[in-house]
C-alpha cells in the first residue's frame, strides 16, 4: 500500500505542470488584464502600459511564467499582483473555510441521503419510495442561491436563531464558528443530497437483486440485517466512487454559498481572481483545488480497500 | 408608511431646486432624536465590493471610498451638509488675487498614525508623489495645475499655479495626506492621519480599523472599532442588515426602498440626486457611430423617465448634458430640448446621417458591464426602443475586466452603459474625468474647440464668465454628443435606528468619526 499511494503521489507531480500551464494560459487569453481592473474607466492605453511595468504584467507570457514556477519551486506560489498578500496565506486562510464547508455539507448530505435511499430502495415502488425521490427532486431543483437566501431569511433575520453571514475561524470560536456554518452547510449538503439519495437507492437496488443477498435470505436472516451486513455495504462502494466525484460539484456549488453567506472561502478568493485577472492568485487556487481532487481520489481507493476486502492495491512492478 | 409616490416625490425634491439648497445631505426617511452621543463599541458595515489596493493615490475604486478614503486619511478641506469648504488639515487658506497660488494653513497638534507630526513637508510630500509619473496616478488631474508646493515653515505650504485655478478646492478634496515615512508599507499598512487606523485585511471577509488614540480632535471617534466586510450581493446585504450583523450598508437595490422603510428596526438614507451619474458612453471613432446625428439620435430614443421612474424607483433625476440641474454651470435653455423622448427625431436624424454617409445604421451593439443591474435596463430598454425605428441592437453583457479592456484599453466599442461619479461639483472637475477629459475622454472625442474651453472655464476665475464658457461647452456636447448622461442618481445607505451620526453628506463622503451606536 505504500508503495501504491507514493506512486500515486509522484505521479501528481505532471498533472499539476499541466495543469498550472493550461492555467496560466487560459488566463492570459482571457480579454483584459489586472492593469485595467485596477485603472478602471481611467485606463487609458498609456496609463495601463505604465501600470503593467509597474506590476510586471509587460514581460512575455514564458518569462512570467518561468518566474511564477521559480517561486512555486522555493514552496511559495507568489503574491497577488493587486493587493500584494502572500498567496500561500490566501490560499491557507479560504481553504480552511472551503474544506470546512465541505466535510460538513457532505455530512449533510449522507445524512439526508443515505436513510431516504435505503428506504426508498427497500420499498422500492411503494408510495413512500414515490413520496421520498419525489422529495429528493425537489431537493435537487431548488437553487442553492434560493435556499440559501430562505433559510438566511427564516433563520437570521425572522427568528434571530443564526447570524445570516460571514466566518469566525475554528481555532477562535468554536461555538460561534459552528454558528456561523450550519446553514452555508445545510444549503449546500441539499444540494448534493439529492444526486446522492438517488444513487444510494439505485445502487441498493441492483445489490439486492444479487444471488448473495437471496443466499442471506434463504438463510434465514430478518431483512434488516440483510440489508445492513449484506447489501448495503457493497452498495456503498460505487456511491464512495460517486460521492468523491461530487467534490468537484461541491466546489462549484461552494462559490454560491460562499457568495450567498458571504464567506472567505476558495470560492470567493478564486472568483476575485478571476475577475481581478490577478494570475498568482487564479494559479495558486486552481493547484490546490486540482491537487485536493487527485489526493480525494487517492483517499477513495483506500477506502475501498476498506470497504471490500477483495479489493488490493497492486504491487509496483 | 411610506409610499411610493412619496418616495418619488421626496427623490424629486431631493434632486431638484437650485444653489447649495439642493446640495443639502442624505435625508433620513423618518425622523430621529438627537440624542448625547456615546463612545465605544464595534460598527459593521456591509459594502458592496472589495477593495483591490490599500494606496490610496491608485486607486479610484468605489469600494475604497466607501470603507479607506475618509477613515485612515484626512484631507487639507473638506465639505460641510451644503458643501461649504470647511477647514480639515488645513486651518485656513487664502487665493492669491492674481488666482496664481494659495497659501494654506496648517493645523497644529495633528499626528500620522505611526506618531510623526503633520507638517507642510507631508503636503508637498503627497503632491509630489501624486504627479510622479512612474507612479501614474488616477488622482494626477487633482494636482496638475499644481507647479510647485513651498513650504516656508512646518504650518505653511504655498500651492503654485501657471495659470488660475478656481476649482482647486475641489480638488484638494480627493488628495489624501500621505507621510514620506513609511510609505514602502503603504500596500501592507497604510499610514494616515484620519480617526481610525488600519488594522488588518483578510481578502473578501474583512477589514478591520480601530480608534486611533491620538486623533487631533479630542473625544472623537467615538467607535472602537470599524469593521468593513465586503457582501457582494445586494439581496445579502438587506438580510444582513435586518438580522442586525451590520449596522450600516450601502447600494441597496432600489426596488428594496419600501421594505427597507416598512422595517422599523432600518433608516433609509438617500442623497441628492447631484453629482453621482448613469450613462451610456459612445465611441466617437466607430463607423458606427461617428456622425454626431447618430449619436445625437441614439440619445433621442433613450426613454429617460421611464428609466429613472421604474428602473430606479424615483431615486434619481432625468439627465443628458453633464451637470445636474443644481450645478450653477447647468444652462436648462441649452440642455432641456435633448431631454426629451422622441423616437420620431430620433429615426428622422438616423435618416439624415444615412443620406450623408450613404449607411443607414441598421445594426448596433450596446456593451454593458456585467453587476450593474440598473444600467443593464437601461441598455435593454434603448434596445427596444431602437427596435421600433428599424435599428437591430444587440446587447453584449461582459465582466468588468473585458469590458474595460474593449471600452478603454483596446477600444473597439460602439456604446455602452457606465455608471460614474466622483461627488463632484465645479464644472472644471466634473470635466476633468475621463468620460470628459478632452484628452483622454472614453469616446475618443478630440476636438480642439473644445479642448480649448474646458481649459479656458478652468482657468477663469470670474464667475459670469465662467458660466458663459459652460454654456458654450452645453451647447457645443449636445451638438456633437460625444456620450450622454441617462439620470443623476442617488446613493442609498441603510442603517439600523442604534446607529448614529452617519452622514455621507451632498458629496457622497464616507466619514465615519462622529458615528456612534446604542
Amino acid at each position: 500500500m505504500g508503495t501504491y499511494l507514493a506512486r500515486r503521489l509522484v505521479g501528481l507531480v505532471p498533472v499539476l505542470l499541466v495543469i498550472s500551464v493550461v492555467a496560466f494560459l487560459t488566463t492570459d487569453l482571457v480579454p483584459g488584464d489586472a492593469a485595467g481592473v485596477l485603472l478602471g474607466q481611467n485606463a487609458t492605453p498609456e496609463r495601463a502600459a505604465t501600470v503593467r511595468k509597474r506590476l510586471g504584467l509587460d514581460q512575455p507570457l514564458p518569462i512570467r511564467y518561468a518566474k511564477w514556477m521559480a517561486q512555486v519551486a522555493q514552496g511559495n506560489l507568489g503574491r497577488s499582483i493587486l493587493n500584494q498578500q502572500a498567496v500561500v496565506s490566501l490560499v491557507g486562510s479560504a481553504l480552511r473555510v472551503t474544506l470546512e464547508q465541505l466535510v460538513l455539507s457532505m455530512r449533510v448530505a449522507i445524512l439526508i441521503a443515505l436513510p431516504v435511499g435505503v428506504v426508498a430502495a427497500i420499498r422500492n415502488g411503494s408510495w413512500l419510495d414515490q413520496m421520498l425521490m419525489g422529495m429528493v427532486l425537489i431537493g435537487t431543483s431548488i437553487p442553492t442561491f434560493w435556499l440559501g437566501l430562505m433559510l438566511v431569511y427564516l433563520f437570521a433575520v425572522r427568528w434571530h436563531i443564526l447570524p445570516p453571514s460571514g466566518f469566525t475561524p475554528l481555532s477562535e470560536d468554536l461555538g460561534q464558528n459552528l454558528k456561523n456554518m450550519i446553514l452555508p452547510s445545510f444549503a449546500l449538503g441539499v444540494y448534493l443530497a439529492g444526486p446522492l439519495a438517488r444513487f444510494v437507492r439505485s445502487s441498493l437496488i441492483e445489490t439486492m437483486r444479487q444471488p448473495y443477498v437471496v443466499t442471506a435470505r434463504a438463510k434465514g436472516l430478518r431483512e434488516g440485517r440483510v440489508v445492513r451486513r449484506h447489501a448495503l455495504k457493497n452498495a456503498l462502494i460505487p456511491t464512495v466512487t460517486f460521492a468523491g466525484l461530487q467534490v468537484g460539484a461541491l466546489i462549484g456549488g461552494a462559490i454560491v454559498t460562499e457568495m450567498v453567506f458571504a464567506l472567505p472561502g476558495m470560492g470567493s478568493l478564486a472568483l476575485n481572481g478571476i475577475l481581478n485577472r490577478d494570475f498568482p492568485i487564479i494559479q495558486g487556487v486552481v493547484l490546490t483545488v486540482a491537487g485536493g481532487y487527485v489526493l480525494i481520489n487517492i483517499l477513495i481507493d483506500v477506502i475501498y480497500v476498506m470497504l471490500d476486502p477483495r479489493i488490493k492495491f497492486a504491487e509496483a512492478r | 408608511m411610506t409610499t411610493r409616490r412619496d418616495l418619488l416625490k421626496f427623490a424629486t425634491a431631493a434632486g431638484a431646486g437650485a444653489g447649495l439648497a439642493a446640495l443639502a445631505g442624505p435625508r433620513a426617511l423618518g425622523v430621529r432624536a438627537q440624542e448625547t452621543p456615546k463612545a465605544g463599541g464595534t460598527l459593521n458595515v456591509g459594502v458592496q465590493g472589495e477593495v483591490k489596493v490599500l494606496d490610496p493615490n491608485i486607486t479610484t475604486l468605489a469600494a475604497y471610498h466607501s470603507a479607506l478614503r475618509f477613515t485612515l486619511f484626512e484631507t487639507l478641506v473638506e465639505v460641510d451638509e451644503t458643501a461649504a469648504y470647511i477647514p480639515n488639515l488645513a486651518e485656513s487658506w487664502q487665493f492669491a488675487e492674481d488666482g496664481l497660488s494659495l497659501t494654506v494653513s496648517l493645523a497644529k497638534g495633528v499626528k500620522f498614525h505611526n506618531g510623526k507630526d503633520f507638517t507642510s513637508q507631508d503636503v508637498a510630500f503627497t503632491v509630489k508623489r501624486l504627479q510622479d509619473p512612474a507612479l501614474d496616478s488616477q488622482w494626477k488631474p487633482q494636482v496638475a495645475a499644481v507647479t510647485a508646493v513651498e513650504t516656508p515653515d512646518d504650518a505653511t505650504a504655498i500651492f503654485r499655479f501657471a495659470a488660475p485655478t478656481p476649482a482647486f478646492l475641489e480638488n484638494l478634496l480627493n488628495v489624501q495626506i500621505l507621510t514620506e515615512q513609511g510609505i514602502d508599507q503603504i500596500d501592507t499598512h497604510p499610514i494616515g492621519t484620519g480617526p481610525f487606523e488600519f488594522v488588518e485585511w483578510v481578502l473578501n471577509d474583512r477589514i478591520t480599523l480601530k480608534k486611533f488614540a491620538g486623533y487631533r480632535q479630542q473625544g472623537l471617534p467615538y467607535l472602537d472599532e470599524l469593521v468593513f466586510r465586503p457582501i457582494l450581493d445586494a439581496d445579502t446585504r438587506l438580510t444582513n442588515i435586518q438580522a442586525g450583523s451590520v449596522g450600516v450598508v450601502e447600494q441597496p437595490s432600489p426596488k428594496d426602498a419600501e421594505r427597507i422603510q416598512a422595517d422599523e428596526n432600518l433608516t433609509l438614507l438617500v442623497t441628492p440626486a447631484t453629482s453621482k451619474y448613469d450613462n451610456f458612453q459612445i465611441n466617437c471613432t466607430n463607423p458606427a457611430t461617428k456622425n454626431p446625428k447618430v449619436r445625437q439620435a441614439l440619445s433621442f430614443a433613450v426613454d429617460r423617465d421611464t428609466y429613472v421612474n421604474d428602473i430606479l424607483y424615483g431615486f434619481g433625476k432625468p439627465a443628458v448634458g453633464p451637470f445636474s440641474e443644481s450645478n450653477w454651470a447647468y444652462d436648462a435653455a441649452v440642455i432641456e430640448p435633448y431631454l426629451t423622448f422622441d423616437l420620431d427625431k430620433a429615426k428622422q436624424l438616423l435618416d439624415e446621417a444615412g443620406q450623408e454617409d450613404g449607411n443607414r445604421l441598421k445594426e448596433l451593439e450596446i456593451m454593458t458591464p456585467k453587476g450593474f443591474d440598473e444600467i443593464k435596463s437601461a441598455a435593454v430598454l434603448l434596445q427596444a426602443n431602437l427596435a421600433t425605428i428599424g435599428v437591430n441592437a444587440s446587447i453584449t453583457e461582459l465582466e468588468l475586466a473585458g469590458w474595460i479592456d474593449r471600452l478603454v484599453t483596446n477600444p473597439d466599442y460602439a456604446i455602452t452603459t457606465d455608471t460614474y461619479g466622483y461627488g463632484d461639483t465645479d464644472p472644471a472637475t466634473v470635466l476633468s474625468r475621463d468620460n470628459f477629459a478632452p484628452d483622454t475622454n472614453v469616446h475618443l472625442f478630440r476636438n480642439d474647440e473644445y479642448k480649448a474651453l474646458v481649459e479656458k472655464g478652468a482657468t477663469t476665475i470670474d464667475q459670469d464668465e465662467r458660466k458663459q464658457i459652460y454654456s458654450q461647452i452645453q451647447q457645443l456636447m449636445m451638438d456633437q454628443m460625444p456620450g450622454f448622461l441617462i439620470a443623476h442618481r442617488s446613493d442609498l445607505f441603510v442603517t439600523r435606528k442604534t446607529v448614529h451620526g452617519f452622514n455621507p453628506g451632498p458629496l457622497i463622503r464616507h466619514h465615519y468619526r462622529k458615528v456612534w451606536v446604542d
